[in-house]
């Protein structure tokens, strides 16, 4: 008996030894008290080229254990991240179904998009209080005004913009001289594409010429899956998809049916785009814009920093920007008609937060101190984005890069998808139909039908105009 | 008295036949009791909080808004729904021939044809590869397979051998890959479970027939295909309910699409759901879906006689009687 006790207590002893020594969230540390370490789960997700939406927290960490200690406050940040390149949809999924068992990460990085839906489903905190009145607020107070109006619902800002891009045109500078173009025709395509002098249907026209002559198997190339892409043309085309003051989506038939007109035209009647395009794999879609087999891609700016990064060019492998800047263009999306205004369209990242944190003051710290310009733009040049402060647009190492440099005018003419939790339904509903007229399926006057019917039937509340 | 005697001898011999019930039930409770509960878990459980969810407005917020029927007279009115019945039905009848028909054929050429045990295992396992492989990763091997470039195995074979120009089939027959990839899935269950049917019917069956002039197709007929008359019907209902409730495949090849040409009754509630973020709804096309599931199962019970299947024993040993066998083998 007395042995059976005295084994017990030796293995109760080191049983509690061991586990005192696993713990996380309390470790002696100085003399002075005990520190207490939070772990703050960060999650973020993007192109491989994107992870520094997490790792950029970590880093701040550091600085921000640093301030604490100064401060006096035995508290210290460690960060557990996790970076996500797939399945957008899974990511927030997962995300939701963890809140409601009371979990889920402290900090994610999302598209602006879905803060209204993430906000009225209470998933993540109103942070009015924290930009406006905590001592955190000074390191945000410079980031765009546009930026934070993506970073707001219902008025209020519930999350911290991270990045932001905008769609380009691509354009393969290889294919046009091979076409005839001279160098100077070239570099000015940007030019009278913000001028309104080459339009939507140049475009198509060149595309077909090229594919003609034998230099590209495709005029044009798009994402394959929805994207926020598609909105960008029906606001090119004059409509819009969202009534501020009514707070309803809108369902704009004329826009509407233009958009679907030149997706049909540019893949039944003039065929530069394939009709298949959105069954097409992603990494194929890559590797043909890459080795030149397309004339015009509808990508984005992260893109330029996705060919530098992974290994899309069967010879070449990874892309040097020596070698994009020699072959490759940008521009705005073509304004449809003579003198139009072109635009495009970002989609900036934010940083949320969510309700269920147990540190929501060191989670909104740990984004204020990220948003400062020297992990900024580290992000924005490693990863082909665009900055969100003054500030960090005028830091040396941005100003040096020449990509971005270039495209940083296209905020000017940049819009953005409208924040309603429903938009997803209008959007997706809007991509197959899409697709329907690039198959041929339908015609667009069909497919305006049958888009009508199905957002009629998915969504409470939607304005129809025109 | 004698009948005051007769009707407590009444009572005992009933309380006694209640208590050997009781007993009965008791001792069977062990055997019954896991399964019963796996049932209730797995089955019961969800499919009430499937049906209280259906009645519930249930979207992004995740919260439990009651609205009644609402849901279910959305669904009557909504106008995907009939493009949606017609591929689930479309899907389902022609899945299953392609599971039971093929896997018939198997069982019949690796069990009856082959006689080689070793040639027979090597073929078996080789159609048993689509069912060990993780559906993620046999849905990619369709999509490599099928790619719509020149660089897609298909297509470039198809260039090689014939010279034609590539295609895009899953844009322009969805409903054709889906129903061959989920076919050649199931017919492997169907292939293992013939084969077993026919490895046990009794070789003098095979003997007396072959004494008698019966050629294969002739044993197949009236041999084989009368033997398994009840492995046969099993696969049916059980592949049956299976496909109409599975979109997993689906999914992951084709994704309901192009627009809604493949989209069935199983995928459309989980898009409805888990796309668009309208989980009250999605419970009540699943809802409408159980019903439905289980009305078609009763039908075919019914139809195929569920009791015969259980009173009977559908082969019996060498050592068996003549007449029961005859009563099976239905010439």
């Amino acid at each position: 008996m007395k042995k059976f006790l005295s084994v017990s207590l030796i293995v109760a002893l080191t049983l509690s030894l061991l586990l005192s020594g696993c713990s996380k969230e309390d470790r002696p540390s100085n003399a002075e008290g005990k520190i207490e370490t939070v772990v703050i789960k960060v999650e973020s997700y993007g192109s491989p080229a994107d992870s520094t939406r997490a790792t950029n927290l970590k880093e701040a960490a550091e600085e921000l254990n640093r301030i604490l200690e100064e401060k006096g406050d035995n508290r210290r940040v460690e960060v557990s991240e996790s970076h996500v390149s797939s399945g957008y949809e899974e990511y927030n999924k997962k995300f939701m179904l963890a809140h409601k068992s009371g979990g889920g990460a402290d900090i994610r990085a999302i598209g602006h998009s879905d803060v209204a839906m993430l906000a009225e489903g209470g998933y993540i905190l109103q942070l009015d209080d924290y930009v406006n009145n905590s001592e955190w607020g000074k390191y945000v107070k410079d980031i765009y005004p546009n930026l934070w109006e993506a970073a707001k619902w219902n008025g209020k800002i519930y999350g911290v913009p991270q990045d932001t891009e905008v769609r380009v045109v691509y354009f393969r500078k290889d294919v046009l001289k091979k076409l005839g173009w001279s160098d100077e025709e070239i570099a000015s395509l940007p030019e009278k594409i913000k001028n309104g002098e080459f339009t939507l249907e140049d475009m198509t026209k060149v595309a077909k010429e090229a594919m003609e002559k034998g230099f590209v198997k495709a005029g044009i190339y798009h994402r394959p899956n929805n994207g926020a892409y598609f909105s960008a043309f029906v606001y090119n085309f004059g409509g819009k998809l969202y009534d501020e003051n009514a707070n309803k989506l809108v369902f704009d038939r004329k826009a509407i049916k233009d958009t679907l007109d030149y997706f049909y035209r540019i893949a039944q009647v003039e065929k530069v785009l394939p009709s298949g395009m959105t069954s097409m794999e992603w990494r194929q879609i890559h590797k043909d814009w890459v080795e030149g087999k397309v004339l015009f891609w509808y990508g984005g700016t992260w893109h330029w920093g996705e060919y530098q990064k992974v290994d899309y060019h069967s010879e070449l492998g990874k892309l040097t920007e020596d070698y994009m800047f020699e072959n490759m263009g940008y521009a705005l999306v073509p304004a449809p008609t003579k003198g139009g205004r072109p635009l495009t369209l970002s989609s900036p990242y934010l940083y949320v937060i969510n309700s269920n944190t147990k540190h929501p003051d060191l989670a909104f710290a740990l984004v204020a101190i990220a948003s400062q310009p020297k992990y900024n733009v580290k992000h924005a040049v490693n990863s082909g984005h665009l900055v969100i402060s003054p500030a960090a647009a005028e830091d040396l190492l941005y100003k040096e890069n020449r990509f971005l440099k270039d495209v940083q005018y296209m905020l000017d003419y940049t819009t953005v998808q409208p924040n309603h939790p429903e938009f997803g339904k209008l959007s997706n509903a809007l991509f197959k139909a899409i697709q329907s007229v690039e198959m041929g399926e339908y015609t667009p006057e069909q497919a305006v039908k049958w888009l009508e019917e199905q957002v009629k039937n998915d969504i409470k509340e939607i304005m129809f105009v025109n | 008295m004698p009948e005051l005697e007769a009707e407590i001898c009444e009572n005992v011999r009933a309380k006694k036949a209640s208590m050997e019930g009781l007993h009965k039930f008791l001792k069977a409770l062990p055997f019954l009791g896991p399964f019963l509960f796996l049932i209730i878990l797995f089955y019961l459980v969800p499919v009430t909080l499937t049906f209280i969810m259906s009645l519930t407005s249930m979207d992004y917020t995740l919260e439990w808004n009651f609205v009644g029927l609402e849901n279910f007279m959305r669904f009557f009115q909504d106008s995907s729904v009939k493009i949606v019945i017609f591929n689930t039905v479309k899907y389902v009848v022609f899945t299953l021939i392609i599971n039971v028909g093929f896997g018939f054929l198997l069982a019949i050429a690796t069990s009856y044809f082959i006689r080689n045990e070793n040639i027979m295992l090597l073929f078996q396992t080789i159609w048993m590869l689509p069912r060990m492989t993780p559906p993620v990763v046999y849905a990619l091997l369709w999509l490599w397979f099928l790619d719509p470039t020149e660089a897609g195995m298909l297509n470039s074979l198809l260039g090689k051998l014939f010279g034609l120009p590539a295609q895009n089939w899953i844009l322009n027959h969805p409903m054709k890959v889906v129903i061959i990839a989920n076919g050649l899935i199931g017919v492997s269950l169907a292939m293992v479970v013939f084969s077993a049917s026919i490895k046990s019917i009794p070789p003098d069956y095979f003997r007396a027939a072959s004494v008698d002039g019966a050629s294969d197709w002739d044993i197949i007929r009236y041999v084989i295909i009368p033997f398994l008359k009840w492995p046969i019907m099993f696969m049916t209902i059980w592949q049956t309910l299976s496909l109409i409730t599975s979109y997993e495949y689906i999914l992951l090849i084709t994704d309901g699409g192009p627009l809604n040409k493949s989209e069935v009754w199983s995928l459309f509630s989980y898009h409805k759901a888990f796309s668009n973020y309208e989980f009250g709804y999605g419970a009540a096309i699943s809802m409408v879906l159980v019903i439905l599931a289980v009305i078609i199962a009763i039908i075919m019970l019914k139809v195929f006689g569920y009791d015969a299947i259980m009173r009977r024993g559908n082969i019996d040993s060498t050592r068996g009687d003549a007449d029961d066998k005859r009563k099976n083998v239905a010439f």
